[in-house]
């Protein structure tokens, strides 16, 4: 790194070009070495970016922050970015069990119904055990500070349903964008659907449907499983037996299976700052031709809403 | 290049009057909400360029952003012009709220539940729309993201967030000069690797 030390009146003039060059967004004029010219030119390209427009954005933001203690907008943002923990895999579950507080209250558990091999019940559900774990000190790794993009498991349809042994459905409709609508038109058509589809190591697919703004919904589809049954508490969600194309279904309301992260403060904002709270989730259930569907997602979704991309389900 | 919103001379003056501000505010200084409020696009802008930088994912860039205007809207009464300027202030904020993002992440991945959580085709958007609409910007991004950390958030604060050295040393914890010659060092050092791609080609 030595070849690369400037001196301190070269480094003066370099970050003056800089500057300039950042306010401006053009490359500074005056003499300079090829090599600095290709840093400027480096400087250039990562100055340019692109700007969607910010004023829709700014009116909906500025109304919640100042008549509310929490805005919704965060509350949006989180729930669609945060955890969602109405379908924890067993590992999770066990984690979460370690760590979880004496103090979580027992009830009665009961059956409320059963469709493919999920049996939901009204225990308390996985979210509601994991909040105290979540809020207490109790050590997780080290943030890994990394500007990385994740890595995911993208499978094509195609590949997918390959793997998983029958045909992977994706939406072909939504509930139109409103906020984009309104505020983002040249993002384009609000009805513009974006999809991606992973698929768990036990083989549930899950199409997460990216299609409107902080209403994102995930479908899982599973071959229903002979044999074992797993369970899906929700606590005292409001259920109702329903026809979902054509098949029995069941539309889950307000299911506290959801979490989110918030809080802390400006200036010692640190990573222990976070603050889980659970949150309501709706689903809809339903079983079509050996496969079991799952559509979640916040509960700012009606039923409505979860039908139309039921119903748009296809190859 | 050119930029689609070049840097507003009221708003520059605005963050340089306010940055300036050294002891606490009174009823005759301007807040810090309103300052937001005037200078949001361009705030936006490069809190936006920031997090993408960071992120690489379009979508949770403009979360990120949204959330740090909410806290700092919903705090705006707690900005104190003796710890650091508003560029700082907010910029230390988003910077915040990444980091808990990220640790979000890392505990959905010790859940084993990113399989269940939002699959991001916003970040191959990113790559494939806007990196490679750019031939040198797309040959960066690996470059890029190699760098050590501290390297890299400080290419993104000053060309993302288009900060001054200054106010990334208070953001960063590091001295200006330190800020300057390590910005003087990673560029000639992506310089080279580009160089070096080119004759390999």
């Amino acid at each position: 790194m030595n070849e690369y030390t400037p001196s301190p009146e070269e480094l003066e003039l370099f970050s003056r070009r800089l500057d300039q060059l950042v306010q401006t967004h053009q490359l500074p004029t005056g003499k300079m070495d090829s090599t600095q010219r290709d840093m400027l030119e480096i400087a250039l390209t990562l100055t340019s970016k692109p700007f969607p427009s910010a004023r829709g954005l700014w009116d909906e933001i500025r109304t919640p922050a100042t008549n509310r203690v929490t805005p919704s907008i965060h509350r949006h943002i989180t729930k669609r970015r945060l955890v969602t923990l109405g379908l924890l895999f067993p590992v999770a579950i066990y984690l979460v069990a370690c760590a979880v507080s004496p103090t979580i209250r027992t009830q009665t558990k009961r059956v409320l119904f059963q469709i493919g091999h999920l049996v939901f019940t009204n225990e308390v559900t996985d979210a509601q055990k994991a909040e105290p774990y979540l809020n207490t000190s109790w050590p997780t790794p080290p943030i890994e500070e990394t500007s990385e993009p994740m890595v995911w498991v993208h499978l094509s349809q195609e590949d997918a349903s390959r793997e998983a042994g029958f045909q992977v459905l994706v939406p072909h409709d939504v509930p139109e964008q409103e906020w984009e609508r309104k505020y983002r038109p040249e993002w384009g058509n609000p009805k513009e659907i974006s999809w991606g589809i992973s698929m768990s190591p036990e083989g549930v697919v899950h199409v997460y449907c990216e299609c409107f703004r902080f209403h994102s919904v995930n479908i899982s589809q599973q071959k229903v499983m002979g044999g074992k049954l797993d369970e899906f508490a929700i606590d005292n969600a409001h259920v109702n037996e329903i026809e979902v194309r054509g098949s029995r279904g069941y539309w889950i309301e307000d299911a506290p299976t959801g979490i989110v992260g918030g809080g802390g403060s400006i200036w010692s904002l640190t990573e222990d700052d976070i603050i889980w709270q659970v949150t309501n989730e709706n689903y809809l259930v339903w079983e079509e031709d050996g496969t079991l569907y799952i559509i979640s997602g916040s509960d700012e979704l009606n039923l409505e809403d979860f039908q139309l991309v039921a119903e748009s389900l296809a190859p | 290049m050119k930029s689609e919103h070049p840097v507003s001379g009221s708003a520059v003056s605005k963050v340089l009057e306010i940055s300036q501000l050294s002891t606490p505010r009174t009823s005759n200084t301007p807040s810090v909400a309103s300052f937001l409020e005037e200078g949001f696009e361009q705030y936006y802008s490069r809190l936006y360029a920031y997090a993408i930088y960071r992120l690489q994912d379009l979508n949770l860039a403009h979360d990120i952003v949204s959330t740090s205007f909410t806290i700092a809207l919903s705090r705006s009464d707690h900005f104190d012009p003796t710890k650091g300027t508003v560029d700082s202030w907010l910029f230390g904020i988003a910077r915040n709220v990444i980091r808990k993002q990220l640790r979000a992440r890392r505990i959905r991945k010790l859940l084993s539940l990113d399989s269940l959580s939002s699959h991001p085709p916003s970040s191959q958007r990113w790559v494939e729309d806007f990196a490679a609409e750019n031939h040198l910007l797309a040959k960066l991004i690996p470059c890029i993201g190699v760098l050590p950390e501290r390297e890299r958030e400080i290419l993104y604060l000053k060309f993302g967030g288009e900060m001054s050295n200054r106010d990334i040393a208070e953001v960063l914890g590091l001295t200006q000069s330190n800020v300057g010659v390590i910005l003087y060092r990673t560029l000639h050092r992506l310089r080279d690797q580009l160089q070096q791609e080119v004759e390999d080609e």
